[in-house]
C-alpha cells in the first residue's frame, strides 16, 4: 500500500486523537489571519488621513508582534504533536515488526502531518476570513464610527503570511517526528503504553509546610508591589522592591503548584466523611497524581494566564480611557485594543490548549481505570461526575491563582493610568470575564466532554 | 444450604447474518452457599463467556441467571451497577488494582462505590485485612507489592462488601507456584471461615484441585462434573487430569 493511502486512512481513523491538535492549529491560524489583516479592513476607509497613518503604524507593530506570536503558537503545536506521537508509538512499532522500512513509516508520518496541517490551515483561514468581516463591524460599533460602505475584504498579505509561518511550523513538526521516530528502538515503540511511573512522594507534612511557605511568598510579593506602586518603575530607589516582587511572585507560583497536590490531599483525606464518599478518594488521587506530574506546566500556564488577563483588561480600559480623553485619538485607541486583545487571546488559547492536551493525553490510561470501576459497580453517573471534578480542578486551579495575581497587578498599574484618565474598572472586568468564560470555558467543556466520552466508551 | 446461583438453559450467540458463533448452547447448573466451584475447559469452550454473563458484564441471548433469586438477565443500566456492587465480588487475572491508590484505598473503593457508611469504612477494611492477614501491606502502593500480595488485596476488595458470589477469572494465571498456593489456601479460608461462595474459571488443574466441585465445558455445553467429596487434594487432582485428558488435553 502506498504511504499516502495509509496516511489518509490513519487520519480518518484517529480523527478523535487528532481533534485537539486540529482545533489548536485552526484557532491559531484564524487568529493570526484576523489580526494581520487589519490593514486592509474597510473600516479604515472612514478614518481620517492622519489616523490612517497611525493604523499603518499599528500594522507595522503587528508585523513585529507576529514573530513573537508565531513562535508561541509553534511551540504549542509541537507540544500537542508530541502527545499525539506518544499515543501512536505502538502503531509505529507494529509497522516495523511487520517488516515495513523506516523510510516508508517516515513518509506515512510526513503525509499525515501534511494532511492534518493543510486541512487545519484551510479551515483556519476560512474561519479567519469570515470572522475578520465581523471584526471590522465590531470595531466600528465600539468606536462609534459610521460605515459608509461595507464590502467583503480579503487580505492577500495576511494569507501569505499565515501560509508561510504555519508552513514552516509544519516542516519543523515533521522533522521533529521523523527524527524522533528514527531515534527510537523497537521495544521502546512497542511497549510505549506500558510505562511504570514510580511516584516520588513528598511526606505530607513537607508539602503542607511548602504550601504555607508559597502562600507567604505570594503574600510578600503582593505587599511589595502594592507598597512600591508605580513608582517602582520610575524611581531607582524603589526598583529593588519591584524586582523582588516579580521574583517572589514567580518562585511562589512554582512552589504553590509543587506543593498544592499534597496539601489538598492532606486537607480532604482528614475529613473521612467526604474522603470515603462515592468516588471521592479515587478522584482526589487522580488529581493528586496529575498535578504531581504536571506542576511545572501548570505553573507556566498560570503565569501566562496572568499576563493574558492583565494585558487584556488593561488594554481594554486604556483604549476606553484614551477615547474618553480625546475623541481624535480613535485610531490610537483602536490600535491599543487590537494589540492587547491579540496578545491576550493568543496567551489564553495557548494556556487552555496546553491543559486540554495534557488532560486528553491520559484518556487512554484512564480508560482501563474507569473500566475497572464500572465492573466494580460504579454507575455511569458516578464516573461522569468524577471526570468532571478532575477536569474542573485542573482547569480552575491555574485560573484562580492567575486571577488573584492579575487583580493585584491591575490595581497597581491602573493607579498609573488613573493619573491620565479615569478607568472604567467595571467595563474592564465584564469584557475580560466574558472573553475568558467564552474561550477558556469552551476549552474546558470540550475537554470534559471528550474525556467523558473516552471514559464511558465501553459501556 | 441455600442456592446462591441458579443458571438455566443459558445461551449466548455472537455475530449475525450467516456468521453466527454459539458460545453457550444451553447450560444449566446450581451453586450453593459456601461452595467453591471451578469451571474448566479448553480455550473457546465458552467458560469466559459464561463468567461474563454471570457477572452481568455480558448479556445472555436466552435463558435465566438467578443470583439470590433475582434474575440478572432482566436488569437494566442503573440496576445492574447497583447489583454488581452489592451482590458480586470480582477477582481478575491481572489484579486490576488502581496504581494511584494504596492497598487500603483499593479495598475501601469497593465499599465507597456501594455507598457504605463513610464512618465505618476504615473499620470494615481493617476487619477484612485481618481475616486475610494482609494488615502489614495496607499502606503500600501496588507497584511496591509482589504479584501474590496484589492478588490478596484484590481478594480482600472482592469480599469486603460481603457479596453473595465471588467471581474469579484465572486468579493464579499471573502468579508463581508459591504465591498461587498461598492464594488458593486463602480462597479455602474464605469459604471455610467466611462462608463465601466462589465461582472460579481456570485452565490450571492444580488451581482447580482446591475446589469442591468442577464443571467441565466443551463447545459451549456442560461436558461433565466432578465432585471432590471425601477425596484428598492429590486424589482429586489425578481425577481432574483424567477428565482433562478425555477432553482433549487442550484444557491443561
Amino acid at each position: 500500500m502506498n504511504p499516502f493511502t495509509v496516511a489518509v486512512r490513519n487520519v480518518r481513523k484517529s480523527f478523535r486523537d487528532y481533534g485537539i491538535y486540529f482545533l489548536t492549529v485552526m484557532l491559531g491560524v484564524a487568529l493570526f489571519y484576523i489580526f494581520n489583516s487589519i490593514n486592509s479592513q474597510n473600516i479604515m476607509v472612514d478614518l481620517g488621513r492622519d489616523e490612517l497613518m497611525k493604523m499603518v503604524g499599528v500594522g507595522r507593530m503587528m508585523d513585529t508582534l507576529s514573530y513573537f506570536v508565531v513562535t508561541i503558537l509553534a511551540f504549542l503545536i509541537l507540544y500537542a504533536n508530541s502527545f499525539l506521537i506518544r499515543r501512536r508509538k505502538k502503531e509505529m512499532g507494529l509497522y516495523t515488526i511487520l517488516g515495513m522500512k523506516k523510510r516508508k513509516i517516515s513518509s506515512i508520518l510526513m503525509w499525515e502531518t501534511f494532511l492534518v496541517g493543510t486541512l487545519s490551515l484551510a479551515v483556519g483561514l476560512a474561519i479567519g476570513v469570515f470572522l475578520s468581516q465581523g471584526m471590522a463591524l465590531l470595531t466600528a460599533k465600539i468606536f462609534g464610527l459610521s460605515i459608509t460602505r461595507f464590502a467583503f475584504s480579503f487580505s492577500v498579505d495576511a494569507l501569505y503570511k499565515s501560509v508561510k509561518y504555519f508552513g514552516i511550523t509544519f516542516l519543523v513538526v515533521t522533522a521533529f517526528n521523523v527524527i524522533n521516530l528514527n531515534r527510537q528502538k523497537l521495544p521502546e515503540l512497542l511497549y510505549a503504553d506500558k510505562k511504570t511511573t514510580q511516584m516520588v512522594k513528598l511526606p505530607l507534612w513537607a508539602s503542607v509546610t511548602l504550601f504555607i511557605l508559597s502562600a507567604g511568598m505570594l503574600a510578600a510579593a503582593y505587599c511589595l508591589i502594592t507598597g512600591a506602586g508605580m513608582n517602582g518603575f520610575f524611581e531607582e530607589a524603589r526598583r529593588w522592591a519591584l524586582e523582588a516582587s516579580i521574583l517572589l511572585g514567580i518562585a511562589g507560583t512554582f512552589l504553590f503548584f509543587f506543593a498544592l497536590s499534597g496539601f489538598f490531599l492532606k486537607l480532604i483525606s482528614g475529613i473521612k466523611r467526604i474522603y470515603w464518599k462515592n468516588l471521592n478518594a479515587f478522584t482526589l488521587k487522580q488529581i493528586n497524581s496529575k498535578i504531581h506530574t504536571t506542576w511545572i506546566s501548570m505553573s507556566f500556564v498560570c503565569l501566562m494566564l496572568f499576563l493574558s488577563l492583565t494585558t487584556f483588561s488593561l488594554g481594554t480600559s486604556m483604549s476606553i480611557a484614551i477615547r474618553a480623553y480625546d475623541v481624535d485619538e480613535t485610531a490610537a485607541a483602536v490600535g491599543v485594543t487590537y494589540i492587547t486583545t491579540y496578545i491576550g487571546i493568543v496567551f489564553l488559547i495557548s494556556c487552555a490548549s496546553v491543559l486540554a492536551v495534557s488532560q486528553l493525553s491520559e484518556a487512554s490510561d484512564n480508560q482501563t481505570r474507569y473500566a475497572l470501576l464500572f465492573k466494580l459497580g460504579a454507575s455511569s453517573k458516578m464516573l461522569a461526575s468524577s471526570v468532571f471534578k478532575q477536569n474542573l480542578i485542573y482547569f480552575a486551579a491555574p485560573l484562580i491563582l492567575a486571577i488573584v495575581h492579575a487583580f493585584v497587578a491591575v490595581n497597581v498599574l491602573s493607579s498609573m493610568v488613573n493619573a491620565l484618565a479615569t478607568l472604567n474598572i467595571f467595563a474592564m472586568c465584564v469584557i475580560t470575564g466574558g472573553v475568558v468564560v467564552l474561550i477558556y470555558g469552551g476549552y474546558f467543556l470540550t475537554t470534559y466532554r471528550n474525556a467523558r466520552k473516552t471514559a464511558l466508551r465501553e459501556f | 444450604m441455600q442456592t446462591i446461583l441458579k443458571v438455566r438453559d443459558l445461551e449466548k450467540v455472537y455475530g449475525g447474518r450467516g456468521n453466527v458463533t454459539h458460545a453457550l448452547r444451553g447450560i444449566s447448573f446450581d451453586v450453593r452457599q459456601g461452595e467453591y466451584v471451578g469451571v474448566m475447559g479448553a480455550s473457546g469452550s465458552g467458560k469466559t463467556t459464561l463468567l461474563n454473563c454471570v457477572s452481568t458484564i455480558d448479556t445472555a441471548t436466552a435463558g435465566t441467571i438467578l443470583i439470590e433469586g433475582a434474575d440478572v438477565t432482566k436488569l437494566k443500566g442503573g440496576e445492574l451497577a447497583h447489583f454488581r456492587c452489592h451482590k458480586l465480588g470480582f477477582i481478575f487475572q491481572d489484579y486490576n488494582l488502581l496504581d494511584t491508590m494504596t492497598a487500603f484505598e483499593n479495598i475501601a473503593l469497593a465499599l465507597t462505590i456501594a455507598k457504605y457508611p463513610a464512618k465505618k469504612t476504615e473499620q470494615r477494611v481493617r476487619e477484612v485485612a485481618a481475616q486475610l492477614s494482609i494488615e502489614d501491606i495496607l499502606d503500600k502502593y501496588p507497584i511496591q507489592m509482589s504479584g501474590g500480595q496484589r492478588q490478596r488485596i484484590a481478594s480482600a476488595r472482592a469480599i469486603v462488601t460481603n457479596p453473595a458470589l465471588v467471581l474469579a477469572d484465572e486468579p493464579t494465571g499471573a502468579l508463581d507456584s508459591k504465591s498461587a498456593r498461598a492464594l488458593l489456601e486463602s480462597f479455602r479460608a474464605m469459604v471455610a471461615e467466611l462462608q463465601s461462595t466462589i465461582l472460579v474459571v481456570t485452565h490450571d488443574p492444580f488451581s482447580a484441585s482446591y475446589c469442591d466441585r468442577i464443571l467441565f465445558m466443551r463447545d459451549g455445553k456442560l461436558f461433565t462434573e466432578l465432585v471432590r467429596g471425601t477425596d484428598n487434594r492429590k486424589a482429586f487432582f489425578d481425577k481432574i487430569i483424567e477428565v482433562v485428558a478425555v477432553l482433549g488435553g487442550e484444557a491443561a
